[in-house]
């Protein structure tokens, strides 16, 4: 993910997407964030973009966060426990959150079967 | 890659009326005051995928023409979880998969096409939370062993 210098001329918007797009993708569930095929899911600020992450001010505010889920077990319940992590984190700043688990990682060379045993 | 001169097709599905709840691509699973969880069909898909191709009996995913292809975007991408043959529908709480494959003769089809189906509902419900309403499969050819030799010289003569 590409680094953004957080100085005082950073949209505050930009800023929070930012955080919150670190926060996210240090989730060992999460492999990477995504903005969607054509990358419209992004927070856009002054010729920046933070991709996966929509920070929405408008009432009630509303952020979103787009997941690519590591491996197909941790699917299940990973939007809540995102969710619980970035509650814990920024508390009341981010409003309404929405968690959307874009895609999974599916690994061509050494499959992980679903029960989550490698191989066979 | 297989493909085949003559054309054997079997065709076994279930068809209910069950109707999934509507949705915008994706699956809503919580929906609470502090916000909701939804699940892109791809994830439905990938998974879908997979569990079919766990099944013994099952040769690939899609027709012979979409194996054809989709043998070869493999060989390009290395990537062998494509989705070719599975269509997901997602609504807030269910899903409905459709499959298209080719089975291997002489697997019992009706067993076979029962243990997809067991199969493709138990992991989308234990991985994602949707309830699976409806799993319909069309096996549109048999794969004969042997056939990819055949293939691999292609200069099989019909009489000795």
């Amino acid at each position: 993910m590409d680094d953004v210098d957080l100085d005082d001329d950073v949209d505050p918007d930009l800023a929070l997407a930012w955080s919150i797009a670190r926060t996210t993708v240090s989730f060992h569930d999460v492999a990477r964030l995504s903005a969607g095929p054509v990358g419209v899911h992004a927070t856009w600020r002054r010729g920046q973009r933070c991709p996966g992450v929509v920070v929405d001010r408008n009432h009630p505010p509303r952020v979103q966060v787009r997941v690519v889920a590591t491996r197909p077990e941790v699917v299940v319940g990973l939007g809540d426990r995102v969710r619980s992590r970035l509650r814990a984190d920024f508390g009341d700043r981010i409003g309404v959150l929405d968690v959307h688990v874009a895609d999974v990682v599916v690994d061509p060379v050494d499959q992980p079967a679903l029960d989550g045993t490698v191989g066979g | 890659m297989a493909t085949t001169t003559d054309t054997k097709t079997t065709s076994t599905s279930t068809s209910s009326n069950a109707s999934v709840e509507p949705s915008s691509g994706g699956s809503s699973l919580a929906s609470t005051d502090g916000g909701t969880t939804t699940i892109d069909r791809a994830v439905v898909s990938k998974i879908a995928s997979i569990a079919v191709r766990e099944v013994d009996g099952v040769h690939h995913l899609g027709g012979a023409i979409s194996g054809a292809v989709a043998s070869v975007v493999k060989r390009i991408r290395g990537d062998e979880h494509g989705t070719a043959g599975v269509g997901v529908e997602v609504g807030t709480r269910q899903a409905a998969v459709d499959i298209t494959m080719v089975a291997e003769y002489p697997v019992p089809l009706q067993e076979l096409t029962r243990s997809v189906r067991d199969n493709v509902t138990s992991r989308i419900e234990s991985l994602t939370g949707l309830e699976v309403v409806e799993v319909n499969i069309v096996v549109t050819d048999l794969f004969f062993p042997g056939d990819e030799n055949e293939q691999a010289d292609g200069t099989s003569p019909r009489v000795e």
